[in-house]
């Protein structure tokens, strides 16, 4: 019944997932450098196309590939794919400008191609094993782009990145494996059974929460997100961000819940983030800072979205809710990240200054969830479907998510105050990075007003108009309040809490743990490496172990100890045998 | 044909040991000869091999039996694991031979003797793999420690004597546990051939106790190459060999020898399911799992390269003897692919070293900031194998982590997921530092006994260039294309199938 659409899937399909590996891999060719640096981004257009033009159910597996390698198309991976291909495409684009003096250029877009092969793939996996290939191709490569720079403070959070990486590779493998031996089965949405099934729901809720910044996960988004290159913070807050969100929409089953426990853990930790990310947003100095917070709140109001999800009563309504959610915030904070570094780049009060301030602000709103923005109608829209949760959530989370709004539109407000003296340097952005901003800011206005898909939360939205202006009235208030204040100088400084907050408390903690994890930590957060470092690091334990090493070698300590333990088994088995 | 088949087990060893005497014989000087030599045999042994997978594929029977002393027999035969053996170690003969010629033709030792012994040790291992019986396979084990010690002390130095010391009492030793094992095990129940699904189960009512001693006798006496701790001090001694020889050792030789005997003796002398009745498994599996942790942490705390990576290759081969040591045909798949997929990764790691000390002299992983940009594809092959260690997808480490896990779990033991996740964690912890430093730090000036950058041209020489870009590239695609026909998973799903009787 469906039509045939104009491109075949087995066609466009492996092209989505492929073509920018290919690109990263012509880019390591000497020779193509300059050409393959300005068509990286172009290598998202065929996910973008798969998006706009494949009906759902469309599949390829590959018998040879891996355990059966499938891509296909689905409605929650049709939504995602639309905005995470169109951000790559508009951040990649903003990068040819961005980058156009940077000397290492090349190696940028080489792990910007492959985050972005991973991050489009992960979408169109149809089984566990492709999408945790494209899950950990995009979470190494990120690193490239986390480290760009390459000054201390991008080392560093770096480091902090990878370790979380890390623990979160295996978490999801440890996860995958007890799932698929209890089941027997690769398929994604099944269920999760057997004994193991709660140890399986934590697993993933950590493996994929460091990817979505849940609390308290999430120390490594802020320092990442602020210290990359702006073109890799609009897509690591903007796309990436949400492999975590759609990990969990892929791995958790839908009408199989364990009582309401896992329901209620999602929304707790979820409004845990939401509120304290804007506490912590509002003391931070460096607008990229904020902007990461903000995503972490973000992504908590989602996370809220997932458990209510969880009720098993509300899940259908609650899954594209989600997925509107992800599009309006992926497009509104990839807009800020390059809004802000275009206001940066204008001299303050000429029109080009103008033009960007009135981008921030209609970007702003929309993540506050002002009236008439996509964010009123992705907060109506998840609304819409608490409608079928117990009552005593129903209420409390009436209450709370205008609260969140409230403190979004704070947070927003700081940010704004933070921007006042930005405008400063002279060299214009160039015209791509304008038509790439622009773009995005053009979507955040429109994606949710003309997509299908949204058209009952944009009803939700427009009924609810009032009801979604007065959090932002109240937020605007307070924020206007503090502005004013501090415009009189009658405004005390807030302490500035570092950035990635729980980080310290963590090291710290990992200090205190000492002994191996203390090595295990220093040689993760690389740089120092053995000689110098086991000098002074290296605690009593592991000291022991090196002097029993030595000792091992000695060939006659060998010898003995095998003999002794041959003579034990020996003796054993004279016993029990 | 069937005369040709019956020949083919014992003109398979005959393709290194007769180039390996010639060998001995040529003055030193005939390089070219020399040369010709060893690639045209390696060559031809690669054509014998994709005969005989063909040949095994197709239900041919390659069988040769030669009278030794009565009532024992020399027996060489081809079964699907002894294929997996003998394909992988003719492969990496071959490219290995390659970066022999390139890396060791202008020093100045004895080239003759290297390349005689390189071919003997390679003719061990094959009958290693083909071997039929207990016998027969201890003939080919003492033979590989014999062929292998001039090599370990090609240098001459008085660091790689010592070495050599070291690897000969531990070996000699392990190989005299392993024959008084043997012994046993023959005054019990006569010569008997490898069987799939094991050939004692019979004798289970008679000799339980003993049959559980000459377990853990064999064991003990294989996990001295296999390196099992604490058995394995030699091996981080050894690395003082040659880059080639090393990468040969911890890829296909010595260590695999020892893995390979293992698998054998757990499958096709006991039968896991016999040695699941006698409760021999479990031990062995708690073995490896501490083996494959203390390696691990051991690897991190090494500043030189190929310390780190021989520590590496101590809790990496003992993924076989988990494999090995848990009842159910997954983890079995898991383990015995290993065999291949370790061989790959590792062979790529020490040849990567091997080119990073010949072209900049450097040694220590310290020291190694920025050498991405020098060799950027010798690099390249270091990266992928390196992450093909941590496990990660879509590299061939990967898959057989998988299958452990998968098999650990339906076996009731989940413990094993959380060996893999320490092992996974400290892999990453030991090389992820080495890749950043590789490609993401600035070159420093070099150090005294460091060369500075070469001028144009290729990084390295194209012949220390291709094997490791090679085996990389068989790594990654036996692990992207698992499924594929022919690919190592596919055949150990073969011999799976048999040893369980699916």
């Amino acid at each position: 019944m469906t039509p045939t659409p104009p491109i075949p899937p087995e066609l466009l399909l492996p092209l989505a997932a492929g073509l920018p590996i290919a690109c990263a891999l012509a880019l390591a060719a000497p020779g193509w450098r300059r050409m393959m640096s300005c068509v990286i981004p172009f290598a998202a257009l065929p996910a973008a196309a798969a998006a706009a033009l494949l009906p759902d159910g469309s599949r390829v597996a590959y018998d040879g590939v891996l355990l059966t390698m499938q891509l296909g198309m689905d409605p929650t991976g049709r939504l995602f794919l639309l905005f995470t291909s169109l951000l790559w495409l508009a951040s990649g684009l903003f990068g040819v400008g961005y980058l156009s003096a940077d000397p290492r250029r090349a190696r940028f877009f080489f792990f910007f191609a492959l985050a972005m092969s991973g991050n489009l793939g992960l979408i169109l996996a149809q089984e566990m094993v492709g999408f945790y290939l494209f899950f950990a191709l995009m979470s190494f490569s990120a690193y490239g782009l986390v480290v760009h720079t390459g000054t201390p403070e991008a080392l560093q959070a770096g480091r902090i990145y990878l370790c979380l990486v890390v623990v979160g590779e295996i978490s999801i493998f440890a996860a995958m494996a007890l799932l698929a031996a209890a089941t027997g089965d690769l398929v994604l949405i099944g269920s999760i059974q057997g004994p193991h099934g709660e140890t399986i729901r934590y697993l993933f809720f950590i493996g994929f929460g460091i990817k979505a910044g849940a609390l308290p996960l999430h120390v490594w988004l802020p320092p990442a997100h602020s210290t990359a290159p702006t073109p890799a913070s609009a897509v690591l807050s903007g796309a990436m961000i949400k492999a975590g969100l759609l990990g969990w929409l892929r791995f958790l089953p839908i009408a199989e819940t364990p009582g309401a426990f896992w329901g209620e853990f999602y929304i707790i930790t979820g409004l845990a983030a939401a509120f304290y990310a804007v506490a912590v947003g509002a003391t931070q100095t460096h607008p990229k800072t904020i902007l990461a917070y903000s995503s972490i709140s973000q992504m908590g109001l989602i996370t809220v979205g997932v458990g209510i999800a969880g009720f098993d009563s509300a899940a259908a309504a609650a899954r594209p809710a989600i997925a509107l959610y992800a599009i309006h915030h992926g497009f509104a904070k990839g807009a800020l990240f390059l809004g802000v570094a275009i206001l940066s780049a204008t001299s303050k009060g000429s029109r080009a200054a103008v033009i960007a301030w009135s981008g921030l602000l209609l970007a702003a709103l929309a993540l506050a969830g002002a009236p008439l923005t996509s964010g009123a109608v992705a907060k109506a829209g998840l609304k819409a479907s608490l409608g079928l949760m117990p009552a005593a959530w129903q209420s409390a989370l009436a209450l709370l998510l205008p609260l969140a709004a409230v403190g979004t539109t704070v947070l927003m407000g700081r940010l704004l105050w933070v921007l006042r003296h930005q405008s400063t340097a002279g060299r214009l952005p160039a015209a791509i990075m304008w038509g790439s901003w622009l773009t995005l800011t053009a979507a955040v206005a429109t994606v949710l007003f003309l997509l299908p898909t949204a058209a009952a939360a944009r009803a939700a939205a427009l009924a609810g108009a009032w009801a979604a202006l007065w959090p932002v009235a109240i937020g605007g208030g307070v924020a206007a309040g503090a502005w004013m204040a501090a415009c009189k100088g009658r405004f005390f400084n807030l302490p500035v809490v570092p950035s990635g907050d729980l980080v310290m408390l963590y090291v710290a903690g990992i200090a205190w743990g000492g002994g191996i994890v203390e090595r295990v930590r220093a040689v993760c957060t690389g740089g120092r490496l053995a000689a110098e470092g086991i000098g002074r690091l290296r605690p009593p334990a592991l000291l022991r172990l090196q002097k029993i090493e030595s000792l091992l070698t000695g060939w006659h300590l060998a010898g003995l100890l095998f003999l002794l333990l041959i003579f034990a088994i020996f003796l054993k088995s004279l016993w029990g045998g | 044909m069937t005369t040709f088949d019956a020949l083919m087990p014992l003109l398979i060893p005959l393709t290194s040991l007769i180039p390996g005497v010639i060998i001995f014989m040529l003055p030193e000087e005939r390089r070219t000869v020399r040369t010709a030599l060893n690639l045209g045999a390696a060559g031809v042994k690669l054509g014998l091999v994709a005969v005989m997978v063909w040949g095994v594929l197709h239900g041919h029977v390659y069988e040769t039996r030669l009278p030794l002393l009565p009532g024992f027999q020399l027996v060489l035969a081809a079964d699907a694991l002894s294929v997996l053996l003998v394909a992988l170690s003719s492969v990496l003969w071959f490219v290995t031979t390659l970066y022999a010629v390139a890396y060791l033709e202008h020093a100045p030792q004895s080239r003759s003797r290297f390349f005689g012994f390189f071919s003997l040790c390679v003719t061990s291992t094959i009958g290693i793999a083909l071997a039929g019986n207990l016998i027969t396979f201890l003939i080919f084990y003492e033979m590989l420690t014999l062929t292998t010690y001039p090599l370990v002390v090609h240098r001459g130095t008085p660091e790689s004597m010592r070495a050599g010391k070291i690897y000969l009492a531990y070996t000699i030793g392990g190989g005299a546990l392993f024959l008084a094992a043997t012994a046993w095990l023959t005054v019990l129940v006569g010569p008997l051939d490898f069987t799939q699904g094991g050939m004692l189960g019979g004798y289970a009512d008679r000799y339980a106790g003993q049959l559980r001693v000459i377990f853990f006798m064999l064991i003990a006496g294989l996990g001295v190459k296999a390196a099992l701790v604490p058995l394995h001090g030699w091996l981080p001694q050894a690395m003082i060999a040659p880059a080639p020889v090393s990468a040969l050792l911890h890829a296909v030789a010595v260590v695999k020898a020892g893995a390979f005997g293992i698998v054998r003796v757990v499958y096709d002398v006991y039968g896991i399911r016999f040695a699941a009745e006698l409760g021999l498994l479990q031990p062995l599996a708690l073995i490896a799992a501490v083996t494959i942790v203390y390696g691990s942490v051991m690897a991190l705390l090494q500043d030189d390269l190929k310390k780190r990576l021989a520590f590496s290759t101590v809790s990496q081969v003992s993924y076989i003897a988990l494999g090995a040591g848990i009842l159910g045909p997954l983890a079995t798949l898991g383990g015995m692919v290993h065999l291949v997929h370790q061989g790959l990764m590792k062979i790529t790691l020490f040849f990567c070293a091997g080119n990073l000390a010949e072209s900049t002299g450097i040694h220590s992983i310290r020291r190694m900031a920025g050498v991405g940009r020098r060799l950027p594809l010798t690099m390249g092959a270091f990266t992928l194998a390196a992450f093909g260690m941590i496990g990660v997808p879509p590299m061939a480490g990967f898959i057989s982590k998988w299958y452990i896990g998968l098999g650990g779990v339906a076996a009731g033991e989940s413990w094993v997921i959380a060996v893999l996740a320490a092992s996974t964690a400290l892999n990453a912890a030991y090389f992820l530092p080495i890749l950043h430093l590789v490609w993401f730090k600035e070159p420093e000036p070099p150090e005294a006994g460091e060369r500075p950058q070469r001028r144009g041209g290729l990084e390295v020489h194209w012949m220390l260039l291709l094997p490791p870009v090679l085996t990389a590239l068989l790594a990654l695609t036996s692990g992207l294309l698992a499924g594929a026909y022919l690919s190592p998973l596919w055949w150990t799903r073969l011999i799976v199938a048999r040893e369980y009787q699916l």
